[in-house]
């Protein structure tokens, strides 16, 4: 098998997908100034302007990019990754292989007519020190992915059990009616928040292109001219609400397209995609704590987003979300038992509660003042009706009290669990060998009624238990200590 | 696949809650007073600079406004800020640093030294003045500050790190056998 001592320089093919990535970043950046150009300016030669200012940006990229491509290469040698790029300003990676956290191989269509592989190597640190080799040779993608993981896994090949066979198993795999089914059971409010908030961003930088464009332009002057009458209205959101739909179908389907996971002794690996096939493989040990949860409507089909925190910098966790769409609940018992073996609720152990104060405190602290700053910009525009928007107080009260009720914690010797419902639900689980450390928060309220909030800091998440009475808090914390100080498993 | 469920017996534990903590060093005080006193003086010289300039501003209504949120924002990070100084006490224990913060709303931290990654110690010009450092402690927690002890002797500030770093390096080894 080849093994990489030769420093060597990524496939030819990465220039194109280097162009891409360069000509993308550049276009995000000046876009304002190119509708600031089409726009406005004197009319004189504007095929000329266009023609030199295309030319001098193609040309920037073009350059950029083969000085990216020969000053790129990357070798394996004495245990470590070594990458070397960069013309001007120079950078010079060094990662032992037992660093690496996970080898992730992409192919879009491109790569898959010429026989090549996107490889995306994600080392620990806080850096968040990455390396993306965006072509070259499968074979090569194969013989490096090997390579590396046979080397990150050593530690876990160690302590595990020896296996016979080292098959993959499919923990799941989301099928048309799986997907169609999430599809519709989506967020659309927080996807219509999202478009919408996208399109007021972009609003004020379109409008000069608006006003000049004739069609737009008489949209535009018919929409600030026309009565809004309820049918009007209803029409509008009927129109909304299915384009929202709409939208969240195709977010969904770009997202979770034949999303098929497998487990091998190793971790799990993840493949899924619509337009480009993606692959992920996450070690076991990088798991920090799992979560999962349920919407209203989801809740209801028995559908469910289990979320996998790993250990990692903000922007690789940015990348690399693992959220798994579950559409049975056995699903979960498959893929829970590699982190922890029992769940901690199912060791006939007693679920704590919060306090309910909590309910009365957040409902007073955080919604009361939202709602105030709300009154107050909608005052400007419906005068003494804006307090209508305090209606929204008893329910959030009432929502909130209903969630004190139903949460519970379980804190057993095999890990800490917890279990939280209103509308939707959701729990998760934390192992103690992945707490970094332990905090105990308490406001002039909580000393008073002997109350504290436990905070459990890992390096995937915080797990976060509110209003709890404070010598438990105390015992937790204590036990998780004794846990984490009394051995030297590792938590990664 | 041997498996246990035993239940949990906190009582024979060691107790965060029995240790007896050590405030920081009082000199600490002097250095956050002086760090206030330059802050608000350059803040002070930035607003009367702005209304010496602006013709606008000079009414005596926006100047009352400003002063009173002036002098309120003052009092208010001198009376919190010195609360908060009286209860920044820390303790070490075998394989652990406890650090208490907060004056309103109170925070312990609780850290294994196993968990450490590595740590710093710093010496500001005011503190390196008085002979203070401050200390602080990087784990591989994603969310929530790293815990930073300040107003530390730079003797025991040195100590702390060579002690942290020792347990580190131990650990390290530990692993390699």
């Amino acid at each position: 098998m080849k093994t990489f001592e030769t420093p060597q320089r990524q496939s030819p093919l990465a220039l194109v997908m280097m162009f891409f990535k360069i000509f993308r970043t550049v276009i995000t950046v000046i876009w304002p100034i190119l509708i600031g150009l089409l726009v406005g300016g004197k009319k004189e030669n504007p095929g000329l302007k266009w023609l030199i200012a295309g030319a001098a940006l193609l040309l920037f990229v073009l350059a950029r990019t083969v000085l990216d491509y020969l000053y790129f290469r990357f070798s394996i040698k004495d245990g470590q990754l070594i990458v070397r790029k960069g013309f001007f300003y120079k950078t010079a990676i060094t990662v032992p292989l037992e660093r690496i956290q996970a080898v992730h191989v992409e192919q879009s269509f491109l790569h898959s007519v010429t026989l090549t592989h996107k490889l995306i190597i994600d080392t620990a640190g806080k850096e968040g020190a990455e390396v993306t080799i965006y072509a070259i040779p499968s074979s090569d993608a194969i013989a490096l992915r090997t390579l590396i993981l046979d080397r990150v896994d050593i530690r876990t090949a160690e302590t595990a059990e020896p296996e016979t066979k080292s098959t993959t198993k499919q923990v799941s795999k989301l099928d048309l009616l799986g997907l169609l089914k999430l599809s519709l059971s989506a967020n659309h409010i927080e996807t219509i928040t999202v478009v919408l908030a996208f399109l007021m961003g972009r609003y004020e930088d379109v409008k000069p292109l608006l006003a000049n464009t004739p069609l737009l332009k008489d949209v535009v002057s018919y929409g600030e001219t026309m009565k809004y009458t309820w049918q009007l209205i209803t029409t509008l959101f009927i129109i909304v609400t299915i384009i929202t739909i709409v939208i969240s179908c195709v977010r969904m389907f770009l997202r979770f397209y034949n999303y098929t996971v497998r487990m091998d002794r190793k971790g799990y690996y993840i493949r899924w995609g619509l337009l480009q096939v993606r692959q992920k493989m996450i070690p076991f040990r990088r798991i920090q704590m799992i979560r999962w949860r349920s919407n209203f409507i989801r809740r209801l089909i028995g559908l469910a987003l289990l979320n996998l925190k790993v250990s990692g910098t903000d922007e690789a966790k940015k990348k690399v979300l693992i959220e798994l769409p579950i559409t049975d609940v056995d699903q979960i018992r498959q893929i829970v038992p590699v982190y922890q073996p029992l769940l901690p609720a199912e060791t006939g152990a007693t679920g704590q509660k919060i306090h309910r104060s909590y309910a009365f405190r957040k409902t007073l602290f955080i919604t009361l003042p939202i709602l105030m700053v709300v009154a107050g910009l909608l005052a400007l525009a419906w005068q003494w009706y804006a307090l209508l928007v305090f209606i929204w107080l008893p329910y959030s009260l009432g929502l909130q009290l209903l969630y004190c009720r139903n949460f519970r914690f379980w804190a057993t010797p095999e890990g800490l669990q917890l279990y939280k419902s209103t509308w939707g639900k959701g729990e998760a689980i934390l192992n103690w060998k992945n707490i970094q450390y332990v905090q105990i928060r308490r406001s002039i309220y909580q000393r008073k009624n002997e109350l504290a909030t436990l905070l459990l800091h890992t390096a995937g998440g915080q797990f976060e238990i509110p209003y709890m009475k404070y010598d438990h808090a105390l015992a937790i914390s204590n036990y998780a200590l004794f846990r984490t100080e009394s051995t030297q498993e590792t938590w990664m | 696949m041997s498996f246990s469920n035993l239940p949990i017996n906190t009582e024979g534990l060691p107790e965060v809650q029995a240790v007896s903590f050590k405030p920081i060093h009082s000199d600490y005080l002097k250095v956050i007073k002086i760090s206030w006193a330059i802050l608000f003086l350059v803040i002070a010289g930035a607003i009367v600079t702005v209304f010496i300039l602006s013709k606008k501003l000079q009414n005596p209504l926006i100047i009352s406004i400003v002063s009173g949120v002036y002098v309120l924002v003052v009092l208010s990070t001198v009376v919190i800020g010195t609360g908060s100084f009286r209860r920044k006490q820390y303790a070490i224990r075998e394989k652990d640093i406890l650090y208490k913060t907060g004056w309103i709303f109170q925070n312990l931290h609780m850290v294994p030294f196993n968990r450490l990654q590595h740590c710093v110690v710093n010496m500001g010009p005011i503190e390196r003045r008085f002979g203070l450092a401050t200390l602080s402690l990087y784990t591989a927690a994603s969310e929530g500050k790293d815990i930073t002890i300040h107003g530390l002797p730079q003797a025991e500030a040195e100590q702390l790190k060579e002690l942290i770093i020792q347990q580190i390096q131990a650990l390290h080894s530990d692993e390699n056998i």
